[in-house]
């Protein structure tokens, strides 16, 4: 059963009078509990597509539902997390408070996690009580992530959320992400600009090239992955693939 | 130099200065009294200068508080009817400009020496400080977290307690610095202006009887006024930001 449905998705943004093509004709269908990848230079229409799954752009042409709803339906029914490239933390909470945030706003259900207790399973027990200034970039980015799977919404939307962090710091977030993932099961469509990550987090990589797929790579690595993966010869040739899609559309690689 | 000790080194300071200023210029004391007999004034006169104080004070007060329910009102309004901002912005401006010696004189003209003709000084110079503070503080939301709301569907309600208001609190707070102290010497200038009651009316009428340690008095009690105004802003910003505090501290 799809939960995330894009039929002929275009967007088309006007710029100073000029008409910006951001995204033509995008298909694409997220089975329950899949993991999708969304690589692609800068500019090729990845955030569009994120911020119109998640009802915060309205799409010029073409149909999205989320479980057979529109997103803004979605929305209004709690099934949807996003964690943005910049965290979106009240400066004057805590992290515990802004995941509960979470929860007050849209109120717990029975799927809903426990802030203290899901920040705890990030890692985050001794920090919980800290304010955001008082936090690593890479503590940030969990306590984001945990703010927008805290009241376990069935389709999850993650924009670069390791972006800003260093590569041993996004490599070790990337495999506690995927072991949470592999434990809560949700949908989730994320976007990156690291190759490995998409290869050892996806289960299909999407490569975007100015508003359109330009190819769809299935991710057939054995589960669940380890650590150990990502030095295989499967991992690497994968990752020799998805370098290839990027470079063939876009004449050059992806940033790492 | 630590905050702290650069403020007791400017309380101790003043008395000295003072006296060698007293001693260096020689003037007679009806043109600059020396410390001491400021500090009788301030004995000898304590309830004719508190009985004005307090008239000056509840004036400030009473001007401060309505100036601020009036900016939180209309910065509120503008939020949520960006229209009226838009018809409002060019009237505020132009009151905001007005000349004080010229507002004084058509309330003096049209009021006479009323609470009111007081209070609508007060009012006019503290409310703008405060409504164009809030107004921007309240506008001032990053985007992301504007953006998480709509994902969450939060109502109006829950996007202002939780996310606008957190937000426009430090540019709130930093108003009342301008405006808390403001409104002191507002209600002072305005007595000075137009009224036979307050603390502008002691430093007027002092000064017509050259009664300088009056005068000084009255001074160092206005100085005093808006210090405490100053302080008690800054104390409860400690209170509210006390987040900001690093680990370390």
């Amino acid at each position: 059963m799809s939960v995330i449905e894009l039929r002929q998705v275009s967007k088309t943004f006007c710029n100073n009078g000029d008409t910006v093509h951001a995204l033509g004709g995008v298909d694409l269908t997220l089975a329950e509990g899949e993991l999708v990848a969304l690589i692609g230079p800068s500019g090729c229409g990845k955030t569009t597509l994120l911020r119109i799954a998640a009802g915060l752009e309205q799409p010029t042409d073409g149909n999205v539902a989320i479980n057979n709803r529109p997103p803004a339906k979605a929305c209004c029914a709690h099934q949807v997390g996003v964690a943005f490239q910049q965290p979106a933390l009240v400066d004057s909470l805590t992290a515990l408070q802004n995941v509960q945030l979470t929860l007050d706003i849209t109120g717990a259900s029975k799927n809903s996690f426990l802030p203290r207790e899901l920040l705890e399973r990030f890692g985050l027990g001794d920090s919980m009580h800290r304010y955001p200034h008082q936090l690593s970039g890479g503590m940030l980015q969990r306590v984001n992530i945990a703010c927008a799977m805290v009241h376990h919404p069935a389709v999850l939307l993650l924009d670069e959320p390791f972006g800003a962090l260093d590569d041993m710091n996004r490599e070790h977030l990337g495999e506690w992400l995927r072991q949470v993932l592999d434990k809560t099961r949700q949908t989730t469509l994320f976007i990156t600009h690291s190759r490995p990550e998409a290869v050892y987090l996806a289960k299909r990589i999407v490569v975007m090239s100015r508003g359109r797929i330009a190819a769809i790579i299935p991710v057939d690595l054995p589960e669940p992955r380890t650590r150990q993966l990502r030095t295989s010869d499967a991992f690497l040739r994968l990752d020799a693939i998805v370098n290839r899609a990027v470079e063939a559309v876009n004449g050059g690689g992806t940033d790492k | 130099m630590n905050k702290r000790l650069a403020v007791v080194v400017m309380v101790l300071s003043i008395p000295v200065v003072w006296s060698v200023a007293v001693k260096a210029l020689g003037l007679p004391s009806f043109i600059l009294p020396p410390p001491g007999l400021v500090l009788t004034a301030l004995r000898d006169e304590s309830s004719y200068l508190l009985q004005h104080t307090q008239i000056t004070l509840n004036e400030a007060l009473m001007g401060y508080l309505v100036a601020n329910a009036i900016s939180i009102s209309l910065a509120l309004s503008f939020l949520y009817c960006s229209p009226l901002e838009n018809f409002a912005t060019p009237w505020l401006i132009f009151i905001r400009n007005i000349p004080f010696v010229t507002v004084s004189s058509i309330l003096v003209i049209t009021m006479g020496d009323s609470p009111a003709s007081k209070l609508v000084i007060v009012i006019l110079m503290t409310f703008y400080p405060i409504l164009a503070n809030l107004s921007k503080g309240l506008k001032s939301v990053k985007p992301v977290l504007l953006d998480r709301m709509q994902v969450l569907h939060a109502s109006r309600w829950q996007i202002f307690r939780h996310i606008r208001l957190p937000s426009a609190l430090p540019y709130f707070v930093a108003a009342h610095e301008i405006s808390f102290t403001g409104s002191i010497v507002a209600a002072i200038v305005s007595e000075y202006m137009f009224s036979r009651k307050g603390l502008g009316y002691v430093i007027l009428y002092s000064m017509a009887q050259y009664r300088a340690d009056i005068l000084y008095a009255a001074t160092l009690i206005c100085c005093s006024l808006s210090i405490g105004a100053y302080l008690t802003v800054k104390l409860i910003e400690s209170r509210i930001f006390a987040w900001k505090r690093d680990l370390r501290d």
